[in-house]
């Protein structure tokens, strides 16, 4: 019985041996981009943090999100955002440790911001539906 | 009791072999719109691709959407983003192996990038 134990425990820690799990998103940009402003990209960036744990896997916090943020942005001087990124988190399970791979991949761009020609007329339209002019019945 | 064994496998194949479709989202750009550009729509297009795993399930990555919407946008020559599309992925599972397809369609348009004058 003990033997019997000793093999199942063993069989499920080696399944566990190496396994791994990916989930990520590909998306336009890290920050807003001003409609007054001119972007210039500056190249490729990438970026990743790699954390390992016993037991437990490693926490994903807001801290680390932004340091692979900024890392990525450190590597191109000038750089505000990121544009049409992939971001991946990655954890690969070995028998009672799992490391966990933050990836962010992507064109690192510049933002100046200015002001738009604007004509005084044009005013911003009502965000909530109840704050619109109902349109008058023409007869 | 034999054909009991026969009805008992038939269904497990029937349940195994179906496919659930999610819808993903709607998205309004595939790619970022540079504010100093002009946008030029092409046309509507369609996209996918697919990943299968023995086992477990596929990894979810950021592959499976950016090779879908490279997909879609090679239909267009010339096309640099997708605009106001919608997402869905079907989650097919037949005995040990299971499929992720990720279907993307929208409007294909082009970008053509320059320099706005500010003050």
């Amino acid at each position: 019985m003990r033997h019997l134990f000793v093999i199942g425990f063993a069989a499920i820690t080696a399944l566990q041996a190496g396994c791994s799990m990916t989930v990520g998103t590909f998306q336009p940009n890290t920050h807003f981009a001003y409609p007054n402003s001119n972007v210039q990209p500056l190249g490729h960036v990438s970026a990743t943090l790699k954390e390992g744990s016993f037991f437990v896997p490693p926490e994903l916090n807001k801290e680390k999100v932004e340091k692979l943020l900024s890392d990525a942005l450190a590597q191109k001087p000038g750089a505000d955002m990121v544009v049409n990124y992939r971001l991946d988190t990655k954890y690969t399970m070995f028998p009672f440790y799992t490391v966990q791979t933050l990836t962010l991949d992507g064109t690192a761009v510049s933002m100046k911001v200015g002001e738009q020609n604007i004509t005084p007329e044009s005013k911003p339209p009502a965000t909530n539906p109840k704050d619109q002019v109902p349109k008058r019945k023409s007869r | 009791m034999r054909n009991m064994r026969l009805l008992l496998c038939l269904s497990a194949l029937l349940m195994s072999g179906c496919t659930q479709t999610y819808l993903v989202g709607f998205e309004p750009q595939s790619h970022f719109d540079y504010p100093n550009s002009n946008i030029y729509p092409m046309g509507h297009v369609k996209g996918q691709v697919s990943k299968s795993a023995f086992l477990s399930m596929p990894d979810m990555s950021s592959a499976l959407k950016y090779e879908a919407i490279s997909n879609a946008l090679q239909k267009q020559p010339g096309s640099d983003m997708l605009l106001n599309s919608f997402h869905t992925m079907d989650l097919t599972n037949l005995f040990i192996i299971n499929t992720i397809t990720y279907r993307v369609e929208g409007t294909a348009a082009r970008m053509k990038a320059g320099e706005q004058e500010l003050r």
